[in-house]
């Protein structure tokens, strides 16, 4: 992956120098630990702390929703597959333009060791409609069906999956990770903050921590791309991944829809067609 | 500042806080603007209201049970016992759910909060009182308390404007200062806020202000209102008038839940604006972060 | 390090005995428990359920004196009658807190400082009053940790009432430092005596080395405005993983929740990183952006705490930097400050 880096590096310098962009958001061995955290290019100075290899496992799309980072000028950002599903959501939902980026996709055969989850399945190792592509084109099967966990834990009954849950939400303690770190929670104010009425109560509570989880994951529905983030960095180990998968199942399998797999799509609770509505309604 | 924070003996049982408020019964709502209430509240418990005491620019947080507490000042004098009127602009969820609200109703009362205005050290001297729209609020609770000493007090003048006529509050008692003797006042609105029956300045706080004949000795002034007319008006006090910022008070609003110095919401640098405020000198203002 | 009262040698079982004494006074004993590859504190009813090998509880002891969420005022409303509201009940249970580490209690000094300066939190006090906090030197650290950092060490008994200094053979060294620690020791009558010589596991060797805190501090006194704040903090997603899982952060919220009738007035962990932890209805906000969120969880604990209050607020248990999920590290944010105040 040296070769990568060094590609990367260039085409960041180059970028820079020439003043295509502001920022080059990508992933660097910051810090003592040697951690692979977001890095902010913004001189060509600073693009030798840009490095790749199997540990990029964060989704840097995040970054494009902070104001902070979009003051820094036009963006260029290293993107896996999973992570430009991401864009192109964004795209959609009209957060940014697609002009107003510079795209370098990297191709990936997974990350993490053990490779996560989201990997296993992935059918998008080689990300579409970059500006620049690093990597040589990825070809390879899914290791395993895309809802293989969700499969697998529907062959418990209703009780034990609601045990399961309500052992798993009870720990929440809405630090609101999971939102902070989603590409597509870009809300300026998040309906748990709105208060007249207060729709979500804020308390740690189950009552409070099921409503927040289930509301979050209804959110988005039909528009999350499966990246895994809230699970990663959810401080108390919520499989907030099951949730999500769960719903992306139910909009495949009822809507035909996949989320984030081109800029040009239409979520489908953010279109309908009389024609297609078969069912009698509620009214 | 003042000394109100410091615990006696007999204060002490009131120092371990619950956060459980005193029961309170709207006495009296008045209507003082479109969007602004006032609210005269008295003690439940008898007991407790005889207890009570205060001190101007003291603060406190207002409840109603269901949509949550929101902090004020205490908008009454504490030389008038017996209750507490607090002036309550409808902005969020809690002043909203104020506004709803009739003679009769229970609400929740913690507090006094906070430091005061140093009434007692403005003794002797001239005090000048500048309010813009509902920051008159905390200023009425010291005009008053100085009103009913007067004859402890050199000249007293109050500045007060607001965007429109229609946002004045207090009417009644504007009218009641001005009639007085013993009160220079200076009332105005912003241009074009006046209506054809409007006998005040037209001007915005600062520009009238600049204009008003202050004493330069031995004044000090209190200072509420829009931060943009705190802004505009220090220099005024200070470069025309010849005031200095270590007299020129004012209050400081940032959020606040405990308002006992434990939440950590409040802080400006390493100050607690519920414990080492609400009331600041502007000098003192001048040293701290700009997080306010 | 205090020198303590009194010292005990205790052989292999007498936490055994300890908690069985404990349950016999009906008193809630709390230890780490493994759970899915984290420890936390829960109700125990027997030692054995304690876990032998971990390093740290995911959530820092402060929640047993300030839980994440808790009732204040309970209220009903009855259709015709006016609100009626009375104080929760939150009579504090008696309770032993087993297993806590040197950095936790530590910061439980943080902790009565807010929550007993001026007014007293009636709350946090009557349970700080009812708990007997048991300390337990660590025998193994992870890269994350950095008491040692902080001016603390892995076999620090600052802040416990009784502290154990593990042997081998699951014997201990008990350090008696207070009353409540010898009320305690006294449940030990009798417990087997150690066998063999009093050798201890050592201590866990912390790879942080001391911070100059005071040059951190001299730097921050004069660059409230630097580039650094906008640096450090474009990684930030603010969340409040760090804040909340640390064991001196303190911001509460309090918020009324109820259906038509009934209801309570409840206080809950809050976060200064929060973009909304400072807006005023109004729409004004004194934080307005990352930076100074971040800028000010940094001061608050190594400026603001120590001009209040005499001391700063990070006790090193490296929480924050495991939590957080945009790996941020406060160790190396210290390690830039004292860089740039040399």
């Amino acid at each position: 992956m040296q070769d990568l880096t060094q590609l990367l590096r260039e085409t960041a310098e180059d970028l820079l120098k020439r003043k295509a962009v502001g920022v080059v958001i990508g992933y660097g061995h910051t810090g003592s630990r040697g951690d692979m955290t977001a890095v902010f290019a913004r001189t060509p100075q600073q693009v030798s702390q840009l490095a790749l290899d199997g540990e990029c496992y964060r989704n840097l799309a995040v970054y494009l929703n902070k104001p902070e980072v979009r003051k820094l000028g036009r963006c260029a950002i290293v993107v896996k597959g999973c992570d430009r599903r991401a864009i192109n959501v964004l795209i959609r939902e009209n957060q940014i333009a697609r002009e107003d980026l510079h795209i370098i996709g990297i191709t990936c055969e997974g990350v993490g060791d053990p490779k996560m989850q989201k990997c296993r399945f992935c059918t998008v190792h080689n990300p579409p409609d970059c500006d620049t592509v690093l990597g040589d084109p990825v070809d390879i099967e899914p290791e395993e069906g895309e809802f293989a966990a969700v499969e697998a834990f529907e062959t418990k009954d209703i009780d034990a999956r609601w045990n399961f849950w309500k052992e798993k939400l009870k720990d929440c303690i809405r630090c609101y990770a999971c939102r902070q770190v989603c590409p597509l929670c870009y809300c300026k104010q998040c309906v748990v903050e709105k208060n007249i009425p207060q729709w979500v109560e804020t308390s740690s509570h189950l009552r409070g921590n099921v409503m927040w989880n289930v509301m979050r994951a209804f959110h988005l529905t039909g528009r999350c791309i499966g990246c895994g983030e809230c699970e990663r960095v959810c401080p108390v180990g919520i499989p907030l991944g099951l949730l999500n998968q769960k719903l992306i199942q139910q909009v495949k399998d009822k809507f035909e829809f996949t989320s984030g797999m081109s800029a040009d799509e239409k979520g489908p609770f953010s279109t309908f067609d009389l024609g297609l509505d078969t069912d009698d309604g509620i009214l | 500042m003042c000394t109100c924070n410091t615990a006696t003996a007999a204060e002490d049982a009131l120092m371990d806080v619950d956060y459980v408020p005193y029961r309170m019964r709207i006495d009296k709502v008045t209507a003082e603007t479109p969007d602004v209430k006032t609210f005269k509240l008295v003690f439940e418990n008898e007991e407790q209201g005889e207890a009570f005491t205060f001190k101007a620019g003291q603060f406190g947080l207002y409840s109603i049970f269901g949509y949550g507490e929101a902090t004020f000042c205490v908008a009454s004098s504490p030389t008038r016992k017996g209750y507490i009127e607090c002036s309550i602009k409808c902005a969020g969820r809690v002043t909203q759910a104020f506004h709803q609200l009739n003679e009769g109703d229970i609400v929740g009362f913690r507090g006094p909060y906070g430091n005061c205005f140093p009434v007692e050290e403005m003794k002797g001297k001239n005090v000048v009182f500048v309010g813009g729209g509902i920051g008159l609020a905390p200023v009425r609770s010291v005009i008053w308390n100085v009103l009913d000493r007067r004859e402890e007090f050199g000249d007293i003048t109050i500045c007060y404007g607001a965007r429109t006529v229609a946002d004045l509050v207090y009417k009644d008692e504007l009218k009641q200062w001005d009639a007085r003797d013993d009160v220079k006042t200076i009332f105005t609105v912003d241009p074009g806020g006046e209506t054809p029956d409007w006998t005040g300045q037209v001007g915005f706080v600062p520009t009238v202000l600049g204009e008003a004949d202050i004493p330069a000795e031995n004044t000090v002034c209190v200072l509420c209102g829009p931060p943009i007319m705190i802004k505009f008006s220090l220099p005024v006090l200070t470069a025309t008038h010849g005031l200095s910022k270590e007299n020129v008070f004012t209050t400081l609003e940032n959020r606040m839940k405990c308002g006992i110095g434990k939440c950590g919401r409040c802080n400006v640098g390493n100050l607690y604006v519920c414990k080492d405020g609400p009331v600041f000198r502007c000098s003192q203002l001048e040293e701290l972060p700009p997080e306010f | 390090m205090t020198d303590p009262r009194e010292k005990l040698v205790v052989g292999a079982g007498w936490q055994e005995k300890l908690v069985d004494a404990l349950h016999g006074d009906n008193v809630r004993v709390l230890a780490p428990v493994l759970t899915e590859g984290t420890a936390e504190f829960r109700e125990i009813s027997a030692a054995a359920e304690m876990a032998t090998e971990w390093i740290n509880t995911r959530t820092p002891v402060k929640a047993v004196l300030f839980p994440r969420t808790e009732a204040l005022v309970e209220f009903e409303r009855r259709p015709g009658e006016d609100v009626q509201f009375t104080a929760a009940d939150n009579e504090a249970v008696p309770t032993v807190v087993l297993g806590a580490r040197p950095c936790d209690l530590n910061a439980l000094d943080v902790l009565d400082t807010v929550f007993n300066w001026d007014y007293r939190d009636k709350l946090y006090a009557e349970r700080r009053a009812a708990t007997t906090f048991v300390g337990v030197a660590c025998t193994r650290s992870d890269e994350a940790c950095f008491c040692t950092g902080m001016g603390g060490r892995a076999d620090d008994n600052e802040g416990s009432d009784l502290f154990v200094r593990p042997m081998p053979d699951g014997g201990a060294v008990l350090e008696v430092m207070n009353e409540r620690g010898a009320a305690l020791a006294k449940r030990l009558d009798g417990a087997a005596p150690a066998v063999g010589t009093e050798e201890l596991v050592p201590p866990a060797q912390v790879g942080a080395g001391p911070f100059d805190t005071e040059k951190v501090k001299e730097w921050l006194d004069t660059h409230f405005d630097d580039d650094f704040w906008t640096d450090m903090s474009l990684k930030c997603l603010g969340c409040g993983a760090c804040s909340y899982l640390c064991p001196t952060c303190h911001c509460f919220d309090i918020v009324d929740e109820s259906d038509w009738r009934k209801g309570q007035r409840r206080r809950n962990w809050d976060c200064c990183s929060f973009a909304q932890f400072t807006k005023h209805a109004s729409g004004h906000n004194p934080r307005p952006e990352q930076h100074s969120r971040c800028r000010n969880r940094i001061m608050h604990k190594f400026k603001y705490f120590i001009d209040r209050f005499g001391r700063k607020a990070c006790v090193g248990c490296g929480r924050c930097i495991r939590v957080c999920g945009a790996g941020q590290d406060l160790v190396d944010i210290l390690a830039e400050i004292t860089t740039a105040a040399s």
